[in-house]
């Protein structure tokens, strides 16, 4: 949280998915908040080269074949020559480990249904309002995995709950 | 559980390759109706439709076992899969009638209780689609609906009142059986009842906005109101190139039914050979994806 401004929200503000009031506000803010500013301009990089990601898994979708490990490979390594820093801990922030999610399940039931079982699962999971915290990890991943399973069947919802335990900070340190 | 993805490439085939039959079969019935040739192509047609229908409903039973107990979505695929199988019935017993020549002796009578699977096939299938519907809007989706998807509602409706001033013309409207026939005079809104759903799977698919499941359900909608138009299109009278575009179309359906099954089932496919994957080295898989956040160390450090 920073701001006032939760990590869920901003994800949702850089997808575009924010109630048209509350976007506003983020904007007015942005304003005034030059380092607010940077993040959403550092959060929408990130952001670009995560949909980069899920376009490249989209083509192995249509391509059986091919070696989904090899195809990361291949753009992390391109990543990496355009300069980009490496961070210093391997533990993932809450926004960092649902664009994770977010950037797994897309290929596989689209962006909409993926932001409508989030939603859903933010909602049932956070425990102060739509906030949510590293503490209601477990069971937004059990509720996620819950309402994915309900329209994507039950593989879909077991690979969401394998990942997001795997993304849990007790299981990465 | 066999998780195997293979490609579309074979259906796409198959598909193409029922359609052409489907043009050469309408254009002896419009021009040549008398030919030799016109009762192989018949037989042909409905064993193949009984092979796309019998691997959906396979596929459809794999996909079923893939939802949880008690579910509305596990409803909704046994239901499409029950149509399926009907369909199968269907086809074959289309190919059988006309394999034993009953199709020239006892057309009013037995032939015409193929009516009895075409109308259970397309309501459990109507079933289907509603339970399925309601499974996404259990997660606000398919609810909120555009002026566009009234249009599209208004669409299908008017093949509605065409295709009945035209029921005169289907096969069965003389059967003995005055059940037989009031079952073949519901044919239409009982076809345009799963295509009315067809536009709420379109919304749905509009508002996933990609990805497999979305394809599949293209596939799903286009099915469903390509059998309607097709039906609408045979029952043109006076007009050939009206019945070899129907022929067209009602052949290459079941292959379009069984490529949106297939679609769907390689989101299980391909999700269950993630899911595995997680499970032996979740460390491994995520390896890769740390190293793109770590490139975003910047947003991190900016946050902190």
């Amino acid at each position: 949280m920073r701001h006032g401004i939760s990590e869920q929200k901003w994800v949702e503000f850089l997808d575009g998915a924010l109630r048209a009031d509350e976007a506003a506000e983020i904007r007015a803010h942005l304003r005034d908040c030059p380092g607010c500013r940077q993040l959403a301009s550092e959060l929408s990089r990130w952001r670009e080269l995560l949909a980069e990601e899920g376009t490249r898994l989209r083509a192995a979708l249509g391509e059986p074949e091919a070696d989904l490990d090899a195809m990361l490979r291949r753009c992390l390594a391109q990543i990496r020559r355009s300069g980009a820093p490496e961070r210093a801990d391997a533990r993932w922030t809450l926004t960092e480990a649902l664009a994770v999610l977010r950037l797994l399940m897309e290929p596989i039931c689209g962006p909409g249904t993926v932001r409508a079982v989030v939603d859903r699962a933010v909602a049932r999971s956070a425990a102060t309002g739509r906030v949510l915290t590293w503490s209601d990890w477990g069971r937004f991943v059990g509720n996620l995995s819950e309402a994915t399973s309900a329209v994507c069947g039950s593989a879909v919802g077991r690979l969401v709950e394998r990942a997001g335990l795997s993304l849990a900070p007790e299981a990465l340190t | 559980m066999n998780h195997r993805r293979t490609r579309a490439l074979p259906l796409w085939i198959l598909l193409a390759a029922a359609a052409a039959a489907g043009t050469a079969y309408g254009t002896l019935l419009a021009w040549h109706p008398g030919s030799p040739a016109v009762r192989p192509f018949q037989r042909l047609l409905h064993l193949a439709a009984a092979a796309a229908y019998l691997s959906a409903a396979f596929l459809c039973r794999k996909i079923t076992a893939d939802h949880r107990e008690g579910t509305s979505m596990r409803l909704a695929w046994g239901l499409i899969t029950a149509s399926a199988a009907f369909a199968v019935v269907r086809h074959f017993f289309e190919w059988l009638v006309l394999a034993t020549g009953w199709i020239d002796t006892h057309l009013t009578t037995l032939v015409s209780l193929r009516q009895v699977p075409i109308v259970l096939s397309l309501v459990v299938l109507t079933a289907g689609l509603v339970a399925m519907w309601f499974s996404f809007a259990a997660v606000g989706m398919g609810v909120r609906f555009r002026p566009s998807d009234g249009l599209l509602l208004a669409g299908i409706l008017a093949f509605v009142p065409a295709i009945l001033s035209l029921r005169e013309g289907m096969h069965d409207a003389r059967s003995a059986y005055a059940w037989i026939r009031y079952l073949q005079a519901a044919s239409p809104a009982l076809l345009a009842a799963p295509a009315l759903v067809a536009v709420v799977l379109h919304r749905i698919r509009q508002e996933m906005g990609g990805g497999e499941m979305s394809a599949s359900m293209r596939y799903l909608a286009a099915f469903l109101v390509v059998r309607l138009v097709s039906l609408w299109l045979g029952l043109l009278p006076g007009a050939p190139a009206a019945t070899v575009l129907s022929r067209t179309l009602w052949w290459a359906a079941p292959w379009l039914f069984l490529l949106a099954v297939w679609r769907r089932w390689q989101v299980t496919v391909f999700a269950a050979q993630l899911a595995e994957r997680y499970e032996k080295d979740p460390e491994a898989e995520l390896a890769g994806v740390t190293r793109v956040l770590r490139a975003m160390g910047q947003a991190a450090a900016v946050r902190r």
